[in-house]
């Protein structure tokens, strides 16, 4: 815990750095990667975090040292070279993209390892902090380190607020920015460029191995908390800034492990707990409101059968026995009776005792109901030339759903009709 | 005539890239490269575990297990796609990176259990396998370990293949079609990113991660283009994937590098000569007619 | 047995529906149909022709209602029922030849690990001559048009020697010559007593082609005798307006995720 709280105080100008530099990494790279995940290229920035390998220990050779500027220059060159490369190969060549990615990700990267194996072999003592571009170590970033990576982060944060709007637009609809007469192509190859720019500082922390994770996985992540694409770029940096923010720590509590796995881990938790637990697109969300859909369905069902029987003895407002209810729908009565006990709690029935009635909005509802259904199945058999004993189950369900103003386009369509395909009443407002 | 561990060390990648050029051939067809990449790299929690399950290299548990966890990425990809309705490129990508990633966060921790080194997964230690041999109960040495199990996998791959084709030649070509006269194209799916585990998982102490995938795509790409007729492709990504093994092991021992990165290298090579002089497909031969097309044209026009 | 098949109707359709992604393709959708007819499935883009003959294969999940063919659930009929998608359905650059895809109409009949034999080979080429292509058996083929592929699709279909056919969009993007060639097949396949289904987009060959005629428009228009089912009253009908509130509720639905039918308690008709 103290080490926690050392961590925390930001007070080791070491730790400061490590952590306003990982932040700064992780945060802009969930920025961008957003883009790269609403044009669903997740995989290009797959295979531009492996080209960028090559490109590092070129660089790394041709000057002889391991100063931050070269390297990023080195990076930045292969990492653009293996997206012009799968473009020509997609669209030159039968190959398919997914091919051409895999292909351009593994040989790419395959130059890279082979050779960092030659320089770790050649000896030379600074080249001991390459292999940390494989898995990342944001323990090691310097003060130099930071000025370079800060300039490049204002860099990308600057590009994506100008060229916001265009970016969105045409992620969203290429073909209108097109016609509107967008400079797409440039627009893209930016994007592109900013793509591989935040994957060339990003691996200082992560490493090219799971660079792709920190470009996707906020964003995915943050794409299940809204619909809202500023609110979508602002959640993936934050969560970008936690997992960075997490596996520093990590590193600092045991440098023994590199912290891109351990970031990548973190995000991915975070990750799986928004695609579970996010309001309405989260998957237990989902089942909950199908849960409440089958609900409001029985529901809905017994108040409708209180007023079949209210119409066939003209009297609406009257006690019910639940065996009367259950020759109108069958089911258990145990479900029955939890069934009423709801609506009672809800306020549409009374009880004294064994027997229900429906009270004033009970009876609302359940006229409402009943109106949908009937209207429905006139639209089906007048509009739609379905046989009338078809139209029914149809009408089953969509009587729970339709919204006030479908209602109202229903029944002006129908022209205010009175009776329906089996010549019931339709209920209109009561007095 | 070069050392006998030479000839182990090619003769390992030799069947690696064999059972790779051939599935590979198949996933690059049905559009699934990048899952064959997700595999490879998710296999390596499966791995970890199945060392410190078994405390040794004991193959046959090491392959189950570690193969179900292929299977089980497969599973998870779907799950994502389907049931969380994630986007198809973001389910393989947050899949596997989650996968290798405890993996290696793995590797790190049991450091001591286990005889895996976090650089080593990503690009194997070809260079060991001749001295990892199989010694019988009375002393004869048999060969590395690796040629065996090696060979075992690229049995069952063909099997497979041979057994299976016209279901995964249909079921890759026309899954619709497939369908209707009865074939389940799930079944299918499965089983063949099942044997794509179980050659990573094999593959993996020698060549690791990354080559596997180099292996997958490569040669069957380059076949590809050279090719149209189906049979014929998945041979010539064989014979190819010999070739690059070959020449990529002499590129290593040439320039001192590693030997999983310069078949990486001849892949890539062999693939960019293909792209470029293909009589069927290459770019070369593309511009070559459009020019004659174009000068036929004009011709035309003259004699009118 | 022979005439009891007989009047089994070819297939028969019962209150289907087909909710999809964006909007209500199929709705309560009855309809029956004889054997031995050349159906023509007809309707303006975006009707659910497409749909409806990939929810009968079982393509497609069905919100309500269900198929019968020949009085069975398509599984149990899957040797007796041949389908030939849209072209645009598969990769035209997979090397393959003419023989091999036709060779794949013969798989059903075949089973695991059991290869194609002489005898299927003999089929393959005999269904090529008869769609006129046994010249181009060993050709790659990304070398063809799109009539020769499309013959080759239908090539494949007869290989399965089944007795209804369902072709979607047979005449798309296809060569006069083509199209003649292949209609006179089709009408030679009824007149041997299949039952042939196609979804057709050009109204004026109709009345030539088809002798039954189903008009959709996301439901059923008319389902009969072409003189009867291709009236300018139910063209007009099929044509005209559209059914936005239709739309509008399926829009719904799609959005709030609400499900398709009841589910839990029976119920009893109002």
């Amino acid at each position: 815990m103290s080490s926690l709280i050392d961590f925390l105080s930001l007070q080791d100008p070491n730790i400061r750095y490590v952590v306003l530099g990982v932040i700064l990494l992780t945060a802009t790279s969930a920025l961008v990667g957003c883009f790269s995940f609403l044009n669903k290229k997740a995989l290009i920035g797959d295979a531009i975090s492996h080209a960028v390998l090559p490109g590092i220990c070129l660089a790394f050779i041709l000057s002889g040292s391991r100063n931050p500027f070269f390297l990023v220059i080195g990076a930045f060159a292969t990492g653009w070279l293996s997206t012009y490369v799968v473009d020509v190969i997609t669209h030159r060549s039968r190959i398919k993209e997914d091919t051409a990615i895999g292909l351009v990700l593994s040989v790419f990267f395959g130059i890279g390892i082979f050779m960092l194996t030659v320089i770790q072999k050649s000896g030379n003592a600074s080249q001991s902090g390459l292999d940390h571009f494989l898995f990342g170590q944001a323990a090691s970033m310097v003060g130099q380190d930071l000025m370079v990576f800060s300039t490049v982060a204002i860099i990308l944060v600057v590009m994506v607020i100008l060229l916001f709007k265009e970016f969105t637009l045409i992620a969203f609809d290429r073909n209108f920015a097109q016609a509107i007469g967008l400079p797409v192509h440039l627009i893209q190859t930016i994007l592109t460029s900013l793509i591989v720019l935040a994957v060339v500082i990003g691996i200082q922390a992560v490493g090219v191995v799971l660079m792709a994770a920190i470009l996707i996985t906020p964003a995915a992540a943050a794409r299940f908390w809204t619909h809202n694409i500023r609110t979508m770029i602002v959640l993936a940096s934050i969560f970008g800034a936690v997992s960075g923010v997490s596996g520093a720590y990590i590193s600092y509590v045991a440098p023994a492990m590199p912290t891109g796995p351990w970031i990548v881990i973190v995000i991915s938790v975070i990750a799986f707990v928004s695609f579970f637990l996010a309001p309405r697109r989260g998957v237990i969300s989902r089942m909950l409101r199908q849960r409440t859909f089958r609900r409001t369905i029985n529901e809905e069902n017994i108040l409708k059968a209180f007023y079949q029987l209210g119409e066939e003895s003209r009297e609406f407002r009257t006690k019910r026995l639940p065996e009367e209810i259950l020759t109108r729908r069958s089911m258990d009565t145990v479900s029955l009776h939890k069934i009423l006990k709801r609506l009672k709690r809800q306020g549409y029935l009374i009880n004294s005792g064994n027997s229900w009635e429906l009270t004033e909005e009970g009876l609302a509802k359940a006229q409402r109901v009943v109106r949908v259904h009937r209207l429905w199945e006139l639209y089906l058999t007048t509009k739609l030339n379905i046989a009338p004993d078809h139209v029914h189950d149809d009408a089953d369900t969509i009587e729970h759903f339709l919204t006030p103003d479908l209602e109202a386009e229903l029944e002006r369509v129908l022209n205010y009709p009175k009776v329906d395909p089996h010549k019931s009443e339709i209920p209109y407002d009561r007095t | 005539m070069p050392p006998i561990e030479d000839i182990y060390i090619i003769l390992t990648a030799i069947l690696v890239s064999s059972s790779c050029a051939l599935l590979g051939s198949f996933l690059i067809l049905r559009k699934m490269a990048m899952v064959g990449d997700a595999i490879s790299h998710a296999v390596l929690p499966g791995i970890v575990i199945a060392f410190l399950v078994s405390g040794s290299r004991d193959s046959t548990t090491m392959l189950l297990g570690a193969g179900l966890i292929g299977i089980l990425t497969t599973f998870l990809i779907e799950f994502l796609h389907a049931k969380a309705r994630l986007q198809t490129d973001a389910s393989i990508g947050v899949t596997f990176t989650w996968l290798f990633a405890i993996g290696v966060v793995m590797i790190t921790f049991f450091a001591g259990q286990v005889d895996l080194d976090q650089d080593c997964v990503l690009y194997g230690e070809i260079a060991y396998v001749p001295l990892d041999n199989i010694v019988t109960d009375n002393g004869t040495i048999i060969g590395p370990r690796a040629l065996y199990i090696l060979g075992f996998v690229l049995l069952i791959v063909v099997a497979f293949i041979t057994l299976s084709f016209k279901e995964l030649f249909l079921t890759t070509f026309d899954p619709g079609y497939a369908r209707t006269i009865g074939i389940s194209t799930a079944l299918w799916h499965y089983l063949l990113m099942g044997a794509v585990s179980a050659t990573t998982v094999a593959s993996f102490e020698s060549v690791g991660a990354i080559l596997v995938v180099a292996l997958l795509i490569g040669p069957p790409a380059t076949a590809y283009l050279l090719t149209d007729d189906f049979r014929r492709m998945l041979l010539l990504a064989v014979g190819i994937g010999v070739i690059d093994s070959i020449l990529g092991f002499i590129l290593a021992v040439w320039l001192d590098g590693s030997i999983a990165g310069g078949i990486a290298i001849i892949t890539g090579i062999t693939f960019l000569l293909a792209l470029l002089f293909s009589p069927v497909h290459g770019i070369l031969r593309r511009k070559l007619i459009s020019r004659d097309t174009k000068s036929d044209q004009v011709a035309a026009e003259q004699k009118v | 047995m022979k005439t009891e098949i007989a009047t089994t109707p070819a297939f028969e359709i019962h209150d289907l529906t087909v909710a999809f992604e964006r909007k209500p393709v199929l709705w309560n959708i009855d309809l029956t149909v004889p054997q031995g007819k050349l159906v023509g499935i007809i309707g303006p883009n975006g009707a659910g022709k497409s749909t409806l003959i990939k929810s009968i294969m079982g393509l497609l999940p069905l919100s309500s209602g269900y198929v019968k063919l020949f009085d069975e659930p398509i599984d149990a009929v899957r040797d007796r029922i041949s389908y030939v998608p849209q072209r645009e359905s598969v990769d035209w650059d997979f090397p393959a030849s003419v023989l091999d895809v036709v060779l794949m109409g013969r798989y059903g009949k075949l089973g695991l690990f059991k290869r194609p034999r002489k005898a299927d080979r003999d089929v393959a080429l005999d269904c090529l001559r008869k769609v006129g292509m046994e010249q181009f058996v060993n050709r790659q083929i990304s070398q063809l048009s799109g009539g020769q592929q499309q013959r080759t699709f239908l090539a494949r279909a007869l290989a399965q020697q089944a007795d209804t056919y369902f072709l979607d969009e047979p005449f798309a993007g296809v060569d006069a010559a083509t199209e003649s060639a292949i209609i006179d097949i089709l009408r030679s396949m009824t007149a041997a007593g299949k039952t042939v289904v196609v979804v057709h987009h050009d109204l004026q060959s109709v009345a030539d082609y088809f002798d039954w005629v189903i008009l959709l428009n996301t439901r059923l228009i008319a389902c009969g005798p072409t003189e009867e089912a291709f009236t300018s009253a139910k063209l007009q009908e099929a044509y005209g307006g559209k059914l936005t509130l239709l739309a509008d509720v399926a829009d719904l639905f799609r959005r709030e995720n609400f499900p398709n039918r009841e589910s839990g308690t029976t119920k009893q008709q109002l």
